[in-house]
C-alpha cells in the first residue's frame, strides 16, 4: 500500500497536480481502489520488464561490439586457439555455437572452446558466433556475431619462378655451379638468383671467377655481389670478377712479384715489425693496384655503353693463394658486405680476413664501382695477409648466405657457428641436403647446388657460396 | 632476417570521426591484406600502428603482418601533433634496430603521418627534434586530409607532403592502393640493397604532392574546418559526437550582402570512453552558437529523438519523452523545454 501511495504521489506530482489537506481522505480511498492499485502494480511490472529488455539488449549490443579477435592463422599449419569466456568478462553466454567453418578445415570444440584443425585457405573467414545469454526467453532467436579468422597464405606458395630473358643485354645463367682444382686443393663453387629475382624474371646479379696461374704457381678467386638498386649490376659483378683475372693474368710474372716470396719467408720466421710491416704494404700496393684496374675497367666499359657507371655497382671480394715450402700465402681485398673466412686444420679457429661494409641501418654498404672508397680512411684495412701450414676450408660468400646462416658479423667469428654451418652443409637441415666435401666426388657442385635451395623467411637474396677445401 | 618497419601515425582528432575513420580503419585492413599477396611483403615488413587526438596512443606495437589483426580505431579530443610525433620518436627510439657487429639491423623504417587538420598545440620543439634526430634515419611520407592542414608545418618534417582528396569512398581505395604500392616497391628496393625510398606513381586528381614553396603556415589552436559537439547518452551512459562541416553560405543582412559562416550536420557517432583517454587534458573554452548550427540529431546511442540537450553544467546530453531528466554528466535532474534563439555550447577542439 506504502508502495502505491508513493508511486502516485510522485506522478501526480510529475502532472503537476498536488494533493491539498482536504483531498487527503479522498487520495486514501483513491489509493485503496482495487483497480488503481492493479494498474500501479502493472505499470511497475512493465516498467520493470522495460529495464530489463533495455539491460538484457544493451549487454547484448556490449558483447556484438566487443572487438574479439582469434590469432591468425597460416594455410597449412597447424592452428589452436581458445576462446576464453572468463576472460572476455562473457559468463553470462549460457548457449553457444559456431557456424562457417565447412572446408575451412577448422574445427570447433564446444566443450573445451577451442578452435583447431589445419586451415586449408588463405583469406579473411567470416567465423558466425551465434549465443543466448542469461535472461533472455526460451524461444528467441540466437543472437549472430561475426568474427574475423585471418588466414595467411604460405609464404612459400606466393614466389614465382620465372627465367630470366637470355636474349636480354648482358643475360647470365639463372644459376651455375662448377668443381676444379685450386692449388693442391678442390674448389667448388655454386651461385643462384635470389627469390626476389626469380620472382620477376630478373638476372642473378651475384658472380665469381677463378684461376689457377700454372706459370706462377698463384691461384685466385673473385665473388661479386651486384646492387639490386643498379640496373646493371649482373653486368657489374661480372666485370669486376674477370678484371681480377684479367689483371693477376698479366700482373703475377713479373719481376715485382718473385720478390714477394722472400717478404713473405721474412714476414712468417722473424714476425717482427719491420718484416710484416714491409710485407703488408706489399700486399696492399699491389693489391690496390689490382682493385684500382677493376674499377678503371667497369668505369671504362660505362662510358663505351653511354651507361652511367653507378648503374654497374657491385662489391667485391677476392684471394689470392700460393702454397709455399713454409706455408700458404693468403692474401686478400674487398668492398662490400661480403666475407671471406679461412677455417685452420683441425677446425679450432675461424678468421674473417676482410673488413665487412655494412651501413647502420640495412643497405649500406659500398661498391668496388664507387671511387670514394680509394680515398677513404679505411681503405688499407681492406687488405689482408696471412700465412698458414694448412687450412681446412677457405670459404667466400655473398650476403644471401651470409643473412641466413649467420645473420650478423661477429657470427663470422665464432667457430661454433662455423661448426653449425659445416655440419648443416654436411646433411643437418630441414631439408637433409647434403654436401660430400671428398677430394673425389663429381658430384659436389650439383651438391652445393641443391644445398643452396633451403628456405629462409624474408632472405630472398641471390646466394653464392665459393669452398676452396 | 632484417625487419622493413612501417609506422602510421594518424590523427584521430573529432573531425575524422564518421566516414573518415571507418575509410582509415578499412584502408589498414586492406593495405595489409594486400600487402599479403606479396611475398616480399609478407616477409619483411612490420607494422605500427600509432594514434593521436589531444593524447597519443599505439594502437598497434611494431609486428609483423602475419600477425596483424585490424584494430578498431578510437577517436579524441584535440590535435597535439607535437605529442604524436613525441611518442612516434619514442616508439623509434625503443623499438628500430640498428646494424652493429652483434645485431642485424632494421632495414630504414617508413611512417605515413595522416592528418587532417591543424595541431592544436604548438608542435615546433617536437619537429625539430624529429629533424634533429630521425629525418635521416627514417622516412616520413605527410598526408594531407583535406583542404585546410598546416602544409607549410608538415613541410618541414619531410618534403613529401601529399594532398588527399578525400571525396568519396572510391577515393579513399585509391589512397590506400597508392600506399600498398608505395611499401611494395620499397620492401623491393631495400631487398635490392637501395637505401632510398621510392613512392609509388601518382595518378589521377585524388592524391598530389603538394609545392612546399607556395605553402602558407595556419596557426590556430582549434580547428575551424569542423565543428564536433561531444554528448553523453542518459541511458547508456555512452559518450557520442555531433560533427558539422562549415559551409560559406552567402546571405543577406538588413539589406547588406554578407556572407555568413554556417556548420551543417554531417552526423552524429557513438564514440567509447577511451574518447577521454585520448583527450587534452587541459580545458579550451571555444563555443559555438547553435544558431550557427544547422541540422540537430537523434541520439546514436539510444535513439531518443532528441541527442542536444543542454544541462544546467553545460553539458550535452540526449532526452526523450520523459518527464523528468537526469543528466548524465553532473546527475542534476530536470524538466527541458525547447530554447528560444540561439545559444552557446561548448565545442571540442576538432
Ligand atoms: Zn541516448
Ligand atoms: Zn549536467
Amino acid at each position: 500500500m506504502e508502495e502505491t501511495k508513493r508511486y502516485l504521489q510522485s506522478f501526480l506530482f510529475q502532472n503537476k497536480i498536488d494533493i491539498p489537506k482536504s483531498k487527503e481522505s479522498l487520495f486514501e480511498d483513491f489509493i485503496s481502489d482495487e483497480t488503481n492499485s492493479a494498474a500501479v502494480k502493472i505499470i511497475k511490472e512493465k516498467q520493470k520488464l522495460i529495464m530489463d529488455n533495455w539491460k538484457l539488449k544493451n549487454r547484448i549490443d556490449d558483447i556484438m561490439q566487443h572487438s574479439f579477435f582469434l590469432p591468425n592463422g597460416t594455410v597449412n599449419k597447424e592452428y589452436e586457439s581458445k576462446i576464453d569466456f572468463i576472460k572476455l568478462g562473457w559468463e553470462d553466454i549460457i548457449f553457444y555455437e559456431i557456424e562457417n567453418l565447412e572446408e575451412t578445415g577448422l574445427y570447433f570444440d564446444t566443450a573445451e572452446k577451442l578452435l583447431f584443425g589445419i586451415p586449408k585457405r588463405s583469406g579473411d573467414l567470416k567465423i558466425k558466433f551465434r549465443f543466448k545469454i542469461e535472461g533472455e526467453a526460451e524461444e528467441v532467436l540466437l543472437n549472430e556475431k561475426i568474427v574475423t579468422l585471418i588466414i595467411n597464405p604460405d609464404p612459400k606458395s606466393l614466389w614465382k619462378n620465372i627465367e630470366s630473358d637470355p636474349n636480354a643485354p648482358f643475360s647470365k645463367e639463372d644459376n651455375v655451379a662448377v668443381s676444379a682444382v685450386f692449388l693442391d686443393k678442390n674448389i667448388v663453387v655454386a651461385s643462384k638468383r635470389g627469390r626476389s629475382h626469380a620472382n620477376v624474371g630478373s638476372f642473378r646479379e651475384d658472380d665469381f671467377a677463378f684461376r689457377n696461374f700454372e706459370a706462377s704457381g698463384w691461384s685466385v678467386l673473385a665473388v661479386s655481389d651486384g646492387a639490386g638498386s643498379a640496373a646493371l649490376s649482373r653486368k657489374g659483378s661480372k666485370l669486376a670478377c674477370d678484371a681480377i683475372i684479367d689483371y693477376f693474368e698479366t700482373h703475377l710474372n713479373t719481376e715485382v712479384w718473385s720478390k714477394f716470396e722472400e717478404l713473405a719467408l721474412n714476414y712468417h720466421v722473424k714476425k717482427d715489425l719491420e718484416s710484416i710491416q714491409k710485407a703488408n704494404d706489399f700486399v696492399s700496393t699491389n693489391l690496390s693496384k689490382a682493385a684500382h684496374f677493376v674499377n678503371q675497367k667497369i668505369a671504362e666499359f660505362a662510358t663505351e655503353q653511354g651507361e652511367e657507371l653507378k648503374n654497374f655497382h657491385a662489391t667485391l671480394i677476392f684471394t689470392l693463394v700460393k702454397k709455399y715450402d713454409f706455408g700458404y700465402a693468403i692474401l686478400s681485398f674487398g668492398v662490400g658486405d661480403c666475407p671471406i673466412n679461412l677455417i685452420n686444420k683441425d677446425l679450432t679457429e675461424v678468421s674473417l680476413i676482410n673488413l665487412i661494409d655494412a651501413g647502420e641501418f640495412g643497405g649500406g654498404t659500398r661498391f668496388i664501382t664507387m671511387p670514394e672508397i680509394f680515398q677513404n680512411e679505411n681503405f688499407s684495412s681492406r687488405f689482408g695477409f696471412k700465412i698458414v701450414d694448412d687450412f681446412s676450408y677457405l670459404v667466400l660468400m655473398t650476403d644471401g648466405i651470409y643473412d641466413p646462416k649467420f645473420e650478423v658479423e661477429a657470427n663470422l667469428e665464432k667457430i661454433e657457428k662455423w661448426k653449425a654451418f659445416l655440419s648443416d652443409l654436411k646433411g643437418d637441415n630441414a631439408e637433409k641436403a647434403k654436401v660430400d666435401f671428398e677430394r673425389d666426388n663429381a658430384a659436389i657442385a650439383t651438391q652445393l647446388s641443391n644445398w643452396m635451395d633451403f628456405w629462409s623467411p624474408g632472405n630472398h637474396d641471390d646466394r653464392t657460396l665459393a669452398i676452396i677445401y | 632476417m632484417r625487419r622493413l618497419p612501417i609506422y602510421f601515425l594518424i590523427d584521430i582528432s573529432e573531425s575524422m570521426v564518421g566516414e573518415p575513420i571507418q575509410q582509415v580503419e578499412e584502408g589498414l585492413a586492406t593495405i595489409i591484406q594486400a600487402l599479403k599477396t606479396d611475398p616480399h611483403a609478407l616477409e619483411t615488413v612490420f607494422v605500427s600502428i600509432i594514434v593521436f587526438a589531444g593524447q597519443p596512443k599505439t594502437l598497434v606495437p611494431l609486428q609483423e603482418i602475419v600477425s596483424f589483426y585490424p584494430p578498431k580505431f578510437p577517436v579524441g579530443s584535440g590535435t597535439s601533433l607535437s605529442k604524436g610525433l613525441g611518442h612516434l620518436m619514442y616508439e623509434l627510439r625503443n623499438n628500430i634496430v640498428k646494424t652493429t657487429y652483434e645485431v642485424k639491423g632494421d632495414w630504414k623504417p617508413i611512417v605515413f603521418l595522416f592528418t587532417d587538420g591543424v595541431p592544436t598545440d604548438n608542435s615546433q620543439a617536437a619537429i625539430n627534434e624529429w629533424k634533429e634526430n630521425w629525418q635521416r634515419t627514417a622516412n616520413l611520407i605527410a598526408v594531407s586530409f583535406g583542404n585546410e592542414t598546416d602544409t607549410k608545418l608538415l613541410g618541414q618534417l619531410t618534403e613529401n607532403v601529399l594532398h588527399f582528396k578525400n571525396t568519396n569512398v572510391q577515393s579513399y581505395k585509391e589512397f590506400f592502393r597508392w600506399v600498398t604500392d608505395s611499401i611494395k616497391t620499397s620492401s623491393i628496393s631495400v631487398e635490392n640493397n637501395s637505401s632510398g625510398f621510392e613512392l609509388a606513381k601518382l595518378e589521377g586528381e585524388t592524391l598530389s604532392k603538394i609545392d612546399l614553396t607556395k605553402a602558407e603556415p595556419i596557426r590556430q589552436y582549434v580547428d575551424d574546418n569542423y565543428v564536433v559537439l561531444n554528448g553523453k547518452c542518459q541511458n547508456s551512459k555512452r559518450p557520442y559526437l555531433m560533427k558539422y562541416r562549415k559551409t560559406i553560405a552567402p546571405s543577406i543582412y538588413a539589406g547588406v550582402e554578407l556572407s555568413s559562416k554556417n556548420y551543417k550536420l554531417v552526423g552524429a557517432y557513438q564514440v567509447d570512453n577511451s574518447y577521454f583517454e585520448l583527450a587534452d587534458e587541459s580545458t579550451f573554452n571555444t563555443t559555438v552558437n547553435t544558431e550557427e548550427l544547422t541540422g540537430f540529431p537523434t541520439c546514436p546511442c539510444c535513439g531518443n529523438q532528441i541527442a542536444f540537450a543542454v544541462c544546467v553544467c553545460d553539458k550535452i546530453h540526449c532526452i526523450g519523452d520523459e518527464e523528468i531528466s537526469t543528466c548524465p554528466w553532473c546527475h542534476n535532474q530536470g524538466s527541458y523545454g525547447y530554447g528560444e534563439g540561439g545559444f552557446d555550447v561548448s565545442r571540442t577542439q576538432g
